[in-house]
């Protein structure tokens, strides 16, 4: 081989291998902007007021996934509360109409991830801990990219009689 | 390819590296989540809601727990509380959500234009379909001139239908399709109320005998695929788990009587290949051992001597090719056993001496006194509601015939259709099809368009069974008196309807007898009447203080059963007056010319061919030959070698009826004068998966010359020869013909 | 790996199936209950007639003997779950290995398709996805979202349905309960009518698994290889004896 053509090699290997340490390091700031919400749903305004975060998604505790609230809980509050402001207007709008908001997912995960939300809240972790401040959030956001390595740096530091069962592989890819 | 140069090297490397870069994001399919607009109650988003309902894939009625997450069917189990399967679900039971989700659906109500058969079909609004029936039906001069023609009906549906042609003045419905006619159950209850029906007792159905099969130590099967498609098979391969290993006494023993090894036989401890036709006189012979020699510890024989009294042991050794010492060994088996029971199965009613073979089996049990014995024959006892009297409402051939003749004649204006595929079930010269053109208006109530609906002039298709509501009474019966329900698991998919909901609207608007004779404003409102019939009754598993509770409960656990196991032992009412006979069977061909029998047997996968639109089923291997997707002949090995043909020929199995061309399977457990032909492809229509594959056996049964009216269709009297085409044909297989131990099939 | 992680205190399953060979009947009820449940795909006529197959389970057939003394052998075979198996070693990328609960594990998202696991398996276990499985809507609506849908290029096998068994485990520790016999069933096992399989815990003395394991019947498919399989097959009593 010419020395041109290693030279040329080495370059792209190493180009490779500093991609790799990029997205490693810059784990947070890769992580996706705030989506656009068909209506501006303020988590921030919420929380201030008292919300609890399991009171919308309150299948956390119980199931695979957090879980939307049901137009009739928005509802619930929203047909007195804030009814002047707009995007409440536009909430009554989709009620009336009985059509379903369509939410762009924040924090996603891979299809060959299966993660559960009701072991994670019943080892007690908080919403905060993956979701980071989401009270203080207006538009909501993913604040970090959430890839396996992200996962594994709290796995890795359970018990080690428990940490066996969390780094297996079959514990979240079925 | 050109040689790549060094720059366009770089520039591709450059490329794919910044595509590397920026291909890291997640791969994650952009989807839009949607909440609920109002939650329903017992949601928990992400887990699975069980829904109990009841399998309608087959006549059995095994109960089902369906789960369900997000409105979408997901998995179907037996229900563990059923008496009928306790949990456990046959293959058939699995694919029910392929009949759910069948991409072949019919999606709304369709009328024909164009005439029949030209498939040329116009959505309808409902509200159409039903003015039109309505003003035929009222436009009618004689509204006796209508029938209805179903297969697979469930129980709530049959009983509204008959109360609805009772109210028109028109005969009952003709129940028939060749599922229950290749298990022979019409027969099986004609049998039951030959020897245990009260003289003044029902002429058409009678509850099906139920054989002890978990606690006998011998069963001798005479054609009985236990295990297989016959009555409960799901129940009797539970049943036949602990005959094995379940009882304290050790493992039973089970001796197959047919000319092919079935599934069922490869399990048994002894095959005996009986030429067809003479399994009655086996039957007949062995009891007449039993009875000379006095066998068995239930004392003296004396009084049943004489249905022996003119058979002769050589001959019936001669006739039948099994030696007389085996059949005595046979007899002091079963007589040796404390609980020995003998069963009748289903191909013997499609022989021509069916009837008289079934006797003589069931003599057995008689002379060895195994009725209402542990291990031997029962009866179910009735559910104490007359709603749910568990009685098999099979129409036999004849009354499918004379519905032939009342179409032909021109006698019925309005034809039903519903579970039941004629045109393709029913040999061609039962005249089926020629009869539709007699009938003014043809109504099919498929969910898909098979070779019958296609000669419909309206099609109105019913919701499959896991939409849909209903009732089904358990036969044969499981251990205790049990309705199995049914009730949605999901919403409706597409604009079909309740045939029950049909049928309660067109009497509401019919107005006068028929409305009075059907006053519920729906399904669910007949369900909820009938179901409270039995509330009160202390003996179920539950109760309630209300019917509504009653209500509630029943559909919880998936219909009403007895706490405790509770069946009738059958008291002989019908003895012989003389003795027993077998006549010889009739057989259509000269042996000359026809030199092998035809045995066709259900498919274990499509059954009569129900099951051929569902791709999870064509895909499975069938049991013995690990055969799928297509039609094969069972040939013997020194069958095969006599006609020069190997696995994968393709041969032409020629009747006096027809022909029908298919792959070779050199199959060791056949007779050599005997091939077998599985039941159930050969669609021209029903879906992508049935359509233009193998052929249908049915078009080779030949009529018996002189068959008087009144008998079975006899579907195993038909003879064949073979011949080789000289063509191959892949036929697909799990196992490969490659390989170590091949040869002697060769 | 960052550590090298020791077997954890907790006590972990080690998973086994026995498969009573006297029971089973052939009725392939189990092999459509698995296709249902872990979202296998079906060939098709073409390439079945081609000779392959999907199943994750199957039942195989042997003939022995000749008419009419002829017996047929009906016995499923599924991933046996070996403990020394032959293809965790050959994986180029770790995709297949050997958990702590006994179970051979493929993870679908790390597999490339060498396909070299297929070929060290004895039991010709591991089927291939050659193409990309086609479920023609609404088929899709029956797929099971607890486990992946595979891709064109990914081998798979029998899994025990691993998500069945995580399921239970993580609804048992909500509860505060431990896992009792018989509480975590396959798809297979589940709905068999005769009740020819049993799954269970090795571990577990009294477990019917581990109960019948010590039956006199008992044999594991080619035990000679050293394979140390997972599912313990118990003998069938003898068929179509002449005589």
């Amino acid at each position: 081989m010419s020395r041109r053509r290693v030279l040329i090699i080495a370059l792209i290997a190493l180009a490779l291998l500093g991609g790799g340490a990029y997205i490693r390091i810059n784990r947070t700031s890769l992580a996706s902007a705030a989506p656009v919400q068909p209506i501006p749903f303020n988590h921030r305004v919420h929380a201030q007021a008292g919300v609890q975060c399991l009171f919308c998604h309150s299948s956390a505790l119980r199931s695979d996934v957090a879980g939307l609230p049901s137009m009739q809980k928005c509802m619930g509050c929203h047909q007195t509360i804030a009814a002047d402001r707009e995007p409440v207007k536009t909430l009554t709008d989709y009620w009336q109409r009985q059509e379903p908001i369509h939410w762009q997912p924040v924090n996603t995960m891979p299809d060959f991830v299966f993660f559960s939300h009701q072991p994670h809240l019943g080892a007690g972790l908080g919403c905060e801990g993956c979701h980071g401040n989401v009270g203080q959030m207006d538009i909501a956001r993913q604040p970090v990219n959430m890839d396996m390595g992200w996962c594994l740096d709290c796995h890795l530091k359970q018990p080690s009689e428990k940490a066996a069962r969390l780094v297996d592989c079959l514990l979240c890819h079925k | 390819m050109k040689r790549l140069s060094r720059r366009d090297f770089l520039k591709t490397a450059a490329v794919a590296g910044v595509g590397v870069f920026t291909g890291i994001a997640p791969t994650v399919r952009r989807v839009a989540l949607e909440p609920f607009v109002r939650p329903p109650e017992e949601e928990l988003p992400g887990r699975a809601t069980w829904f109990a309902s009841t399998c309608r894939q087959c006549p059995a009625g095994c109960g089902i727990l369906v789960r369900v997450i997000n409105g979408r069917a997901r998995k179907i189990e037996g229900n563990p509380a059923h008496p009928l399967n306790r949990g456990k679900l046959c293959a058939r039971g699995q694919t029910g959500l392929q009949v759910l989700y069948n991409p072949d659906r019919l999606k709304n109500a369709v009328r024909q234009t164009g005439g029949r058969e030209p498939r040329q079909f116009k959505p309808i609004q409902w509200t159409e379909a039903l003015d039109q029936l309505v003003s035929t039906l009222n436009g009618l001069a004689d509204r006796s001139r209508v029938a209805f023609l179903g297969g697979l009906v469930p129980d709530h549906l049959v009983a509204l239908v008959s109360s609805f042609l009772k109210a028109l003045g028109a005969p009952p419905p003709v129940l028939f399709d060749l599922h229950t006619t290749l298990e022979g159950r019409a027969e099986a209850a004609d049998l039951a109320r030959r020897w245990f029906g009260k003289p003044q007792g029902q002429v058409q159905g009678f509850p099906l005998p139920m054989y002890d099969i978990a606690r006998a130590q011998v069963i001798f099967s005479f054609g009985a695929n236990l295990l297989e498609t016959w009555m409960s098979p799901v129940s009797q391969s539970y049943d036949y788990g602990l005959m094995r290993q379940g009882q304290a006494g050790g493992r039973g023993f089970l001796a197959q009587f047919e000319p092919r090894l079935s599934m069922t036989a490869a399990s048994a401890d002894k095959w005996i290949p009986v030429e067809p036709g003479t399994e009655g006189l086996i039957a007949l012979g062995l009891g007449r051992i039993i009875v000379e020699d006095n066998l068995g510890h239930v004392g003296s024989h004396r009084d049943h001597a004489y249905l022996y009294r003119n058979v002769s042991v050589s001959d019936i050794a001669q006739a039948s090719g099994v030696s007389i010492e085996t059949l005595r060994k046979l007899a002091n088996v079963f007589a040796d056993a404390d609980r020995s029971v003998a069963i009748p199965g289903g191909y013997l009613a499609g022989l021509s001496n069916g009837a008289q073979t079934m006797d003589t089996v069931m003599a057995l049990n008689v002379v060895m006194r195994r009725l209402g014995r542990e291990g031997g024959v029962f009866l179910p006892h009735q559910v104490p509601a007359e709603q749910f009297t568990s009685s098999a409402s099979i129409s036999p051939f004849s009354e499918a015939q004379s519905l032939i003749e009342r179409m032909k004649a021109g006698q019925v204006d309005v034809l039903f259709i519903h579970s039941t595929n004629p045109v393709y079930e029913l040999p061609g010269w039962a005249g089926f099809v020629e009869a539709l053109d007699k009938v003014r208006l043809v109504v099919s109530f498929s969910s898909f368009m098979d070779e019958t609906a296609i000669w419909a002039d309206l099609v109105l298709p019913d919701h499959t069974y896991l939409e849909g509501w209903g009732y089904q009474g358990v036969s044969p019966g499981a251990d205790r008196p049990a309705v199995s329900g049914q009730q949605p698991v999901v919403r409706p998919l597409y604009d079909t309807r309740s045939t029950a909901d049909v049928v309660l609207a067109l009497a509401a608007r019919l107005g006068g007898q028929v409305a009075q004779a059907l006053p519920w404003s729906d399904e669910v409102a007949f369900l909820e009447q009938s179901s409270t019939q039995l509330l009160g009754t202390s003996s179920g598993i539950y109760d309630a203080r209300t019917p509504d509770g009653f209500w509630s409960r029943w559909r919880q656990h998936g219909g009403w059963w007895t706490e405790k196991p509770l069946r009738d032992e059958p008291e002989v009412s019908g003895m012989p007056t003389g003795p027993l006979q077998v006549s010889p069977a009739a057989f259509v061909g000269d042996p000359q010319q026809y030199p092998f029998h035809l045995a066709l047997y259900p498919s274990l996968a499509l059954t009569d061919g129900r099951g051929a639109n569902q791709p999870w089923l064509q895909e499975m291997p069938d049991p013995m030959t690990t055969g799928r997707w297509n039609t094969w002949v069972e040939l013997n090995p020194v069958t095969a070698r006599s006609l020069g043909v190997h696995d994968n020929d393709v041969v032409k199995v020629i009747s006096p009826q027809g022909e029908l061309e298919a792959a070779v399977v050199v199959y060791p457990g056949i007779r050599p004068d005997a091939v077998a032909i599985p039941v159930g492809q050969g669609h021209s229509d029903y879906g992508r998966f049935a359509e233009r594959r193998g052929s249908n056996p049915l078009s080779l049964v030949a009529p018996l010359l002189g068959q008087a009216p009144g008998l079975p269709l006899q579907w195993a009297a038909t003879r064949v020869r073979v011949e080789g085409t000289g063509r191959r044909q892949e036929l697909a297989r799990l196992e490969s013909l490659d390989g170590a131990g091949r040869e002697k099939l060769r | 790996m960052a550590q090298d992680v020791k077997s954890s205190a907790e006590a972990s399953p080690r998973w086994a199936m026995v498969v009573d060979l006297d029971r089973c009947t052939g009725c392939q009820a189990c092999v459509i209950a698995c296709h249902a449940e872990n979202n296998i795909p079906v060939v098709g006529e073409e390439q079945a007639a081609y000779g392959r197959w999907m199943h994750w389970i199957i039942i195989q057939r042997y003939w022995e003997g000749e008419y009419p003394n002829v017996k047929a052998r009906l016995m499923p075979v599924m991933c046996q779950q070996c403990t020394q198996a032959p293809c965790e070693p050959v994986c180029p990328v770790f995709a297949t290995y050997h958990n702590p609960e006994g179970l051979n594990a493929q993870i679908y998202n790390r597999c490339i398709g060498t396909r070299f696991c297929g070929s060290a398996c004895p039991y010709k276990v591991r089927t291939f996805n050659w193409f990309e499985p086609e479920f023609p809507a609404p088929l899709t609506e029956q797929l099971n979202p607890d486990v992946t849908v595979r891709s064109r290029g990914i081998m798979e096998k029998c899994t025990f349905c691993i998500q069945r068994i995580r399921r239970a485990e993580m609804d048992v520790k909500a509860e505060g309960r431990q896992l009792a016999d018989g509480q975590v069933q396959p798809a297979c096992v589940q709905t068999c009518p005769p009740s020819a399989l049993v799954f269970g815990d090795l571990n577990d003395p009294n477990s019917q698994a581990s109960q019948l394991a010590r039956s006199h019947r008992s044999f594991r498919l080619l035990d000679e290889l050293g394979t140390d399989p997972a599912v313990i097959y118990l003998k069938g009593g003898e068929t179509n004896v002449p005589g």
